[in-house]
């Protein structure tokens, strides 16, 4: 999917795996993880959006999601974000989708 | 391959005018932005994974099949679009994308830059033709752009039917369709359109159907849709003079995957005009539709009479229905009511059919039948009606 | 309609509602909106460093918003003409008299005191940017009610403010929603503990006195299971030639079996800009009304929602609209289905008159598993002349089984059968204008307490009288 070394911490970025957007995070605490890229409200692209402690905020509308379970932390989205496990191998970040 | 003017020469004998009007609307092809999904009408429908330049093979050149009335009456022309184009310049230059505009949006633009097939007919003043004219519009293959244009003039006090049937021979291609027409309804025309969209299920089809209607005309404009996995139409009738009616009518059916998308327009322009709008839709499986529609009153257009419906049967738990009504009124002398409605298979109907031993399947099918009968009955010709009802009842059953 | 209403003649807005007194104020600062500023409010009311925090990151996205491309033209609002804070008085009162004395004549004008005494359980009332005075009945009090204006909420009840303050409507969720999320100041904070009814409202009375004011309260409702309470807002401002900003957040949590119900009689004066974000969640077999009366200012654009979280909940809107010349009421509801089992209406009156244009923007929303809910939408427009202008714009989105949803609007004009009828019958056409539009809003006024329902019907006369006079 990546390189550790493309993604500083405390940022994101979208990546397709097959047909799946996945928003890839790097966390405050140093660790990855990967969601469904697109917002369960309005299907904005949560990769655009900000990273706000272990949350995600989607940049249209502020629905927040939690990185590590998906959980909406905070309107106006209602549906959980599907979540990926991630694994980290020499250097290379792999989100299994 | 992209499309480049390179594309254009596909198409050759033409006049140097069309030739022009082509280069212009690639140019706005090129320039215009995709459709962002902040723009409103872009809102829902996706086409960020359309890419037209995969289907820069034009099908179709020859024109299509015409279906005519044994004999016209005198005066009609009736002729594959480009055809007329050097024939009838005169007539097809001023009107040409006049109603549907090139830089309306991308695919406006593609569709003007690279229509192929497309018939124009033009009825001169007080002209009835009995019988109704079809245009039989086909795709062979997979992989292409299939793009028609009808161009409708209907002069003083004409009357006539007109079908455009748009017709995959293989419902599993892909490929990318589109199938437009711009109708000029004259002072007292009686216009009857029917378009029935049976592409295959793989394709990307954009349609724009628009009128405009002059004095006391009249419209009955009758789509189907059924086929493409995506399908996006535009619906608009322009009232610009007194007394014209426009009715326009729709019955979509969407299953698999299917995504419809409508836009409609009722545009009184001035007073005294009416529209009557109703479309009807069923979904099933996993399909998606999107049913927006503007009522749109203008200042002075007072004693106009407006009515728009969107009704939806919705058959499984996993379709998706939207249905956006509007009104903008901007005349208090009018009267306008709209409604929009979703909703199963009503229950109570469904469980009196099932006590009078009719099993469930023949039981829901009946009453989708029974969902649509009301506006199959507004078909404004009976070749038109019993095509669309076997349609209906082939994909229902 | 056997007798027609007596009609109030000489009396109008300027006179009941635009008076204003000099300012005379404990604080007051700087025009335009920058982080100096965000920090100076947070600061001068003592908060918490996450509270501070929260309102810079708020102006920040406030910052990167557009504008939103639809409805009304806000291009006009200059946002560094705008105060964003103005503190009247040194401390709230509790009692009327402890007030400086134009803010006492202010509300004493308006009535609010009076009302006190009649009908309400308690009030709150907001001049500028703070709720300068404060009352609850004493019996409420003893149930554990709280009713507070929001900054002292955050001071006394920091960790149930915390809980809920932000969590239905994040400071991004819209430009406004983050202004306010940046600037704001005062408001009412309720909480009804479980199974307490509140049984007669409490009222809250917003008042612009300044030019070029920003008024940005923060509301904060959480009626606890099986509780009950109805909150009553109004607001006025003096008529200036410049314009003002009102940009209000009011959050609302209706936990099991509870019901809210809040009632807004809105009659800015025609300068203010009113762009308020309203949004409640309901919870299993709760009731979220909202009864919103939109009458003045100049632009409004507000739709109050109804997120209907959990099977059994309810969620309602009735709206009015009434919009003169110059003025544009862009309002709706929204109601969002988020669980099985749940039922919604939104019912929208409005009526546009002497160029006025009134809107209807709603959205209806069910979300796949929201099987068997039921959403019904009305609007009616009533347009009083052929400057007039009304539009509707309802969104439906239906994502789920066995949904029934149905929406349905007429526009019209006022009947010449209806005029001719009661002109038949001796009433001067003025009149027999305003019967008619009083019949037409009645759905909306017999939802309010007596009291709301006379004084709005005698502002609709006093708006009519203006079309015909």
């Amino acid at each position: 999917m990546a390189g550790v070394d493309e993604l500083a911490t405390e940022s994101m970025k979208r990546v397709d795996a097959g047909s799946t957007p996945v928003c890839l995070a790097h966390a405050e605490d140093g660790s990855f993880y990967a969601l469904n890229d697109v917002c369960t409200h309005e299907e904005f692209s949560l990769s655009d959006g900000e990273l706000w402690g272990m949350d995600v905020e989607c940049p249209q509308h502020g629905s927040r999601f939690n990185l590590q379970t998906g959980k909406v932390t905070g309107l106006p989205a209602v549906i959980p974000a599907t979540t990926y496990p991630v694994t980290v191998e020499d250097g290379d970040v792999y989100v299994d989708v | 391959m992209a499309i480049t003017s390179e594309t254009l020469d596909q198409l050759q004998g033409e006049p140097g005018w069309l030739r022009e009007r082509r280069e212009s609307a690639l140019a706005t092809f090129e320039r215009l932005p995709a459709p962002s999904r902040t723009d409103e009408e872009w809102r829902r429908t996706d086409v960020s994974r359309l890419d037209p330049s995969r289907f820069s093979k034009l099908e179709h050149l020859d024109g299509h099949e015409l279906v005519l009335p044994e004999a016209l009456p005198e005066g009609v022309i009736l002729e594959p679009l480009r055809v007329a184009a050097e024939k009838h310049r005169d007539l097809v230059e001023p009107r040409l994308f006049s109603l549907v505009h090139a830089d309306r949006d991308r695919f406006t633009a593609l569709h003007a830059a690279l229509f192929t097939g497309g018939t124009f007919l033009y009825v001169p003043d007080g002209v009835v033709v009995d019988k109704p004219i079809i245009g039989q519009h086909f795709s062979h293959e997979a992989g292409t752009s299939v793009l028609p244009h009808t161009l409708i003039v209907a002069g003083k006090g004409s009357k006539f039917d007109y079908l455009d049937e748009y017709i995959a021979e293989n419902d599993g291609e892909d490929g990318y369709r589109s199938g437009s027409t711009e109708i000029f309804l004259d002072e007292g025309a009686q216009v009857g359109y029917v378009a029935v969209q049976k592409w295959g299920r793989n394709v990307w089809h954009f349609s724009d159907q628009r009128a405009e209607l002059l004095k006391d005309s009249s419209l009955h404009l009758f789509n189907v849709t059924l086929g493409g996995k995506f399908s996006k139409t535009r619906v608009e009738a322009s009232l610009a003079g007194p007394g014209a009616d426009a009715e326009l009518k729709a019955i979509y059916f969407a299953s698999g995957e299917q995504f419809f998308d409508f836009h409609t327009l009722q545009d009184h322009r001035v007073g005294n005009t009416r529209s009557d709008l109703l479309f009807k839709g069923a979904l099933s499986d996993a399909a998606r539709t999107v049913y927006a529609g503007l009522i749109r009153i203008e200042k002075h257009a007072a004693r106009s009479d407006a009515y728009q419906a969107n009704r939806n049967l919705v058959l499984s738990d996993h379709a998706k229905a939207t249905s956006v009504p509007m009104l903008e009124i901007d005349n208090n002398d009018v009267r306008c009511t709209h409604g929009a409605t979703v909703g199963p298979v009503d229950p109570e109907h469904l469980f009196y059919l099932r006590s009078r031993g009719i099993p469930e399947p023949t039981a829901k099918r009946m009453l989708i039948q029974g969902f649509f009968g009301d506006v199959l009955d507004r078909i404004p010709f009976e070749h038109a009606r019993r095509l669309v009802e076997a349609e209906l009842e082939s994909r229902i059953g | 309609m056997a007798t027609a209403p007596k009609l109030d003649v000489g009396v109008d807005y300027k006179d009941k509602y635009g008076f204003f007194f000099p300012e005379d104020y404990v604080f007051k600062a700087k025009r335009g909106l920058n982080e100096e500023i965000v920090k100076e409010i947070s600061h001068m009311k003592g908060e918490p460093e996450w509270m501070t925090k929260f309102r810079l990151r708020s102006l920040e996205i406030f910052r990167k918003k557009p504008m939103p491309t639809w409805g009304a033209d806000l291009s006009v609002i200059d946002f560094e003409n705008i105060f964003y804070y103005l503190r009247p008085a040194e401390k709230q009162s509790k009692s009327w008299d402890e007030l400086p004395a134009d803010i006492k004549a202010t509300y004493d004008r308006l009535g609010v005191p009076e009302a006190e005494r009649k009908f309400l359980a308690g009030v709150s009332a907001q001049y500028e940017s703070e709720v300068v005075y404060h009352s609850l009945q004493e019996k409420l009090t003893k149930q554990g009610v709280i009713f507070l204006d929001t900054d002292s909420a955050l001071r006394e009840h920091p960790d149930l403010f915390k809980e809920y303050f932000g969590t239905v409507i994040p400071p991004a969720d819209n430009k406004f929603s983050a202004l306010n999320s940046a600037v704001w100041s005062g408001g009412s904070f309720i909480y009804v503990p479980k199974g307490v009814k509140v049984e007669i409202p409490l009222q809250a009375y917003f008042r612009i006195n300044a030019e070029n004011m920003g008024q940005f309260e923060r509301t904060l409702i959480i009626c606890d299971e099986d509780s009950y309470v109805h909150y009553i807002e109004g607001c006025t401002a003096p008529i200036y030639t410049t314009d003002s900003l009102h940009s209000a957040v009011v959050e609302i949590i209706v936990k099991k079996n509870a019901r809210c119900r809040y009632t807004t009689i809105q009659n800015w004066s025609t300068n203010v800009f009113n762009l308020v974000t309203k949004r409640a969640m309901a919870y299993a077999d709760a009731t979220m009304e909202w009864v919103d009366g939109n009458l003045g200012s100049q632009i409004t654009m507000k739709y109050p929602s109804v997120y209907l979280m959990e099977p059994g909940a309810k969620g309602d809107v009735l709206s009015i609209a009434f919009a003169g010349k110059g003025q544009h009421q862009d309002a709706g509801g929204k109601m969002i289905h988020v669980a099985p089992n749940t039922t919604s209406t939104i019912t929208s009156k409005s009526i546009s008159k002497a160029g006025g244009r009134t809107s209807y923007r709603g959205h209806v929303k069910i979300y796949p598993g929201a099987n068997n809910c039921k959403s019904f939408v009305k609007c009616d427009a009533l347009l009083l002349d052929d400057e007039s202008r009304s539009d509707t714009y309802p969104y439906n989105d239906v994502d789920a089984e066995n949904v029934t949803l149905g929406h349905e609007a007429t526009v019209s004009k006022v009947s010449d059968e209806q005029l001719f009828y009661l002109m038949s019958r001796g009433i001067p056409r003025a009149e027999a204008e305003t019967m008619i539009v009083n019949g037409f809003i009645e759905p909306f006024t017999k939802e309010l307490p007596l009291e709301y329902a006379v004084e709005l019907n005698r502002l609709i006369q006093l708006e009519m009288e203006g079309s015909v006079g």
